[in-house]
């Protein structure tokens, strides 16, 4: 399915840049917001009138980390079916099963290179990668 | 009644007076009469002593009052009765009549009269006759109630049978006494000599014939014995009583002993008058106490020999010998008294319980056992003594004496203790040497805690750091890639060379810090080690080196690999690298060929010990790549070790590090040998069972 609306919750303002650029790059036609936090990004989902589709959700952050906020999440009967793809600079085998254990749809890397991230970013948003069924590593390229 | 007849009257014309004074005087006369009458009269017929008349018919003419009482009657049953029917002997009575009617006296007729119950009652009566002008009128009868003296003749003579028939029986005792003792008897009559003695005393003389004498029995005392036979006789008229042991010299030469005791009895002057007495024959008596006594004797030469003290006991456990050692020692008196001389060695804590250890000792016939202080005369220092004793018994069992030894076990009893002592001391020392010991390990375990607990930090650490290096990293290189794309005609060249050289290095930056964790991950959580294919991984590993294997034309041989206890991850991570070294450090221009072979060895054959392995899977690498100098062997699993710089050969100088980490943590061991131009062998050792 295309998903037109997006949610990215990731504290740091380089990365911020960077997937909008992506965005931008791709020239996908979404509307998203950011928020730096898991705190925030509660209060928007559960205060919004609009939820957004798809949540691209950082690990390390300040105040409640990643996996505590997709907990949260997943526990909220309005938010519980919203697939969360966690966004992480790490690679570790032991988050990667977290991710997976706590619910999330699926697990990218941060990659090194921008058109990579503009590859995946492409990918997600117009379906290809199947999102609903099962926990899927998003291979790097 | 005596009737007078009155006086003739010859004073007719007398005077009227002298008239009335004589009736008067009559009349006076009269009176007292009667009085004396009455008083008489109440004599008789109340006296205390029964009193009747019987008239010649036998019939009773009058009674007393104490007549009617001795036999119960009233008046009118007695008083007209003849007296006959009131006795027993009637025939008796009826001559007393006879007689009496002759007129004889009675005096003391003994009889018995029948009282008015039925009872007999013992009476004398006495009795005399009135005769009036030759005519009988009737006895006069006076009875005495004899009964209770009667009784008492009785009850005396009753006991005199009875003291008779005691003596009688006591005498009949002492016989039989006698006899079953087998003690023979004597009766000796002082006065005349006359000496009687029984079958018995005979035969403990030695004689059969019942008529022997005196003398012949008192020739056979022993000559040396005979002055104190009679001494002992001599003493015994003074003393009155005589006891004597003395030997006998029997007709058949035989010697026997005999115990004599006598008894004198005096006569009315208090003179002697007859020796009773008895002999024992004590031969076996004597016998066995000479016995003793020479036991006693020799068992006291033995005593004396002894180097210890020694001692002995009656039966009843008092003391009645010490050897010359005792008195040595204690320094006590021979002549003290035994009981007292003991009693002030001995120190007075442990004495108490001695004693009644004694006392039980002689109770149960027991050996006895005990140690106790006892002073030493010559410095007063008391020294630990162990005191025993055992019981002489006679073949009935019964103890004779006691034979006791004092041994001095002062030196031993006091090593004893020493020893104990530094036994305790010992212990004491190894105790505390233990809780040192237990001490140490507690520093040990408490210090390894910590090292573990840094390591395990450390690790985190370099996990987060890297981690968290990989961020910056990754922004270096991706915004300097997209000023490279996005500003590629506005930059310069050099602009453009030094952005390139930005990137780059990030990107080796970015491979260090991945190796970095990829290192310290192994370190970080315990691996679970599983039955692992290594053919499986060796597949896996070709599959995930495709594309340089492809490039360079590798051949990889592999041959039978086992399965065994590990981590897939990991393994394939070490085969990842060591293939791809294999692959990586070819020769030019020849292709690489990788050979990959297992086998089985013993840690013997391995050169191991130490190991709780005995078996070893030996995975060989070997390549025909450009091998190295086996100086480097150990260097090359160092971490950042290189060989070669990074324009030779790529790479991070971890991978090998990882290698051997990982062979490490599968408890097994990885070697290199190296041969300059030709190639490398690597060498992974993992134990069959872990």
């Amino acid at each position: 399915m295309n998903y037109t609306s997006l949610l990215l919750v990731d504290d740091d303002p380089d990365d911020l840049l960077l997937f909008s650029e992506a965005l931008n790059e791709i020239e996908a036609h979404v509307s998203y917001e950011s928020v730096p936090d898991g705190i925030e990004a509660l209060k928007k989902l559960t205060s919004a009138t609009h939820i957004p589709q798809l949540i691209f959700l950082d690990l390390n952050m300040p105040i409640m980390h990643g996996f505590e906020c997709l907990k949260r999440i997943k526990a909220n009967e309005l938010l519980q079916k919203i697939p969360i793809i966690i966004f992480t600079t790490s690679s570790s085998p032991l988050d990667i099963n977290t991710a997976k254990h706590l619910g999330a749809s699926a697990y990218l890397c941060k990659p090194m290179h921008f058109n990579h991230l503009c590859e995946h970013l492409k990918s997600i948003l117009s379906g290809v990668v199947e999102l609903t069924s099962g926990f899927k590593i998003i291979d790097p390229i | 009644m005596y009737f007078w007849s009155y006086p003739r009257i010859y004073f007719i014309i007398m005077d009227s007076t002298i008239l009335e004074k004589k009736l008067a005087d009559q009349e006076k006369q009269l009176q007292e009469m009667k009085s004396k009458l009455e008083k008489v009269t109440d004599f008789i017929e109340n006296a205390t002593v029964p009193l009747h008349w019987i008239n010649d018919e036998g019939i009773v003419t009058w009674a007393n009052q104490a007549e009617l009482n001795l036999l119960g009657y009233t008046k009118e049953e007695y008083i007209g009765q003849s007296i006959i029917q009131f006795h027993k002997d009637k025939k008796g009575i009826e001559e007393l009549l006879f007689r009496l009617k002759n007129n004889e006296i009675v005096n003391n007729h003994a009889s018995q009269l029948i009282t008015k119950d039925g009872q007999f009652k013992d009476v004398l009566i006495s009795s005399s006759s009135l005769f009036q002008n030759g005519k009988f009128i009737h006895t006069r009868c006076f009875t005495r109630d004899i009964s209770d003296i009667r009784r008492e003749e009785e009850q005396k003579t009753k006991e005199r049978q009875n003291a008779r028939k005691s003596i009688e029986e006591s005498e009949i005792r002492s016989r039989l006494a006698i006899e079953a003792a087998e003690m023979g008897a004597f009766d000796w009559d002082l006065s005349n000599q006359v000496f009687f003695s029984s079958q018995r005393l005979i035969e403990i003389f030695g004689f059969t014939d019942p008529a022997t004498s005196h003398a012949n029995l008192i020739n056979t005392f022993h000559p040396d014995d005979k002055p104190l036979r009679d001494k002992a006789v001599a003493d015994c008229l003074s003393k009155g009583s005589l006891v004597y042991e003395a030997r006998v010299i029997w007709p058949d030469k035989s010697i026997h002993w005999v115990r004599v005791y006598g008894k004198i009895t005096y006569d009315e002057k208090d003179q002697p008058k007859r020796m009773f007495g008895i002999v024992t024959d004590i031969t076996e008596q004597k016998e066995a106490e000479l016995i003793l006594k020479e036991d006693a004797r020799k068992i006291r030469i033995i005593l004396e020999s002894l180097p210890q003290m020694a001692w002995t006991a009656y039966p009843n456990g008092a003391v009645n010998y010490f050897s010359k050692n005792w008195y040595e020692y204690t320094g006590q008196q021979p002549e003290e008294e035994l009981l007292s001389s003991w009693n002030a060695v001995w120190h007075p804590d442990l004495t108490s319980y001695a004693k009644e250890k004694w006392a039980e000792a002689i109770r149960t016939g027991m050996p006895y056992e005990v140690e106790n202080l006892a002073k030493r005369a010559a410095d007063g220092i008391y020294r630990w003594m162990s005191i025993k004793a055992v019981p002489l018994k006679n073949a009935e069992g019964d103890i004779l004496m006691w034979a006791g030894s004092i041994t001095d076990i002062h030196e031993q009893k006091t090593f004893a203790e020493k020893l104990e002592q530094k036994i305790s001391e010992r212990t004491k020392q190894l105790k505390q040497s233990q809780m040192d010991m237990a001490e140490l390990n507690n520093v040990l375990a408490e210090k390894n805690f910590e090292l573990e607990k840094q390591n395990s930090e450390l690790t985190s650490f370099t996990y987060i750091a890297s981690h968290d290096l990989q961020e910056p990293i990754r922004k270096i290189h991706t915004f300097s890639q997209l000023i490279l794309e996005r500003e590629q005609d506005q930059l310069s060249k050099m602009a453009t060379d030094y952005l390139n050289r930005i990137t780059s290095a990030s990107i080796r930056m970015k491979q260090l810090v991945e190796a970095f964790l990829n290192y310290s991950r192994i370190g970080n959580a315990s691996i679970i080690l599983e039955p692992t294919d290594l053919n499986v991984i060796l597949q896996e590993t070709i599959k995930s080196l495709a594309e340089s294997i492809q490039e360079k034309q590798a051949v990889i041989e592999v041959g039978e690999l086992p399965i065994i206890q590990g981590s897939s991850i990991q393994l394939q991570q070490l085969f990842i690298n060591l293939i791809g070294n294999a692959i990586k450090y070819c020769k030019p221009n020849v292709c690489p060929i990788v050979e990959v072979q297992a086998h089985k060895l013993s840690d013997k054959e391995i050169g191991i010990t130490g190991s709780e392995a005995t078996d070893y899977w030996n995975i060989r690498i070997q390549d025909n790549g450009i091998g190295f100098d086996q100086e480097h062997a150990a260097k090359i699993f160092e971490v950042f070790q290189r060989l070669h710089n990074k324009n030779e050969y790529a790479g991070t100088g971890i991978g090998l590090s990882i290698c051997k980490k990982i062979v490490l943590a599968h408890k097994g061991y990885i070697t290199a040998t190296g041969d300059l131009g030709v190639g490398s062998v690597f060498m992974i050792y993992f134990p069959v069972k872990i």
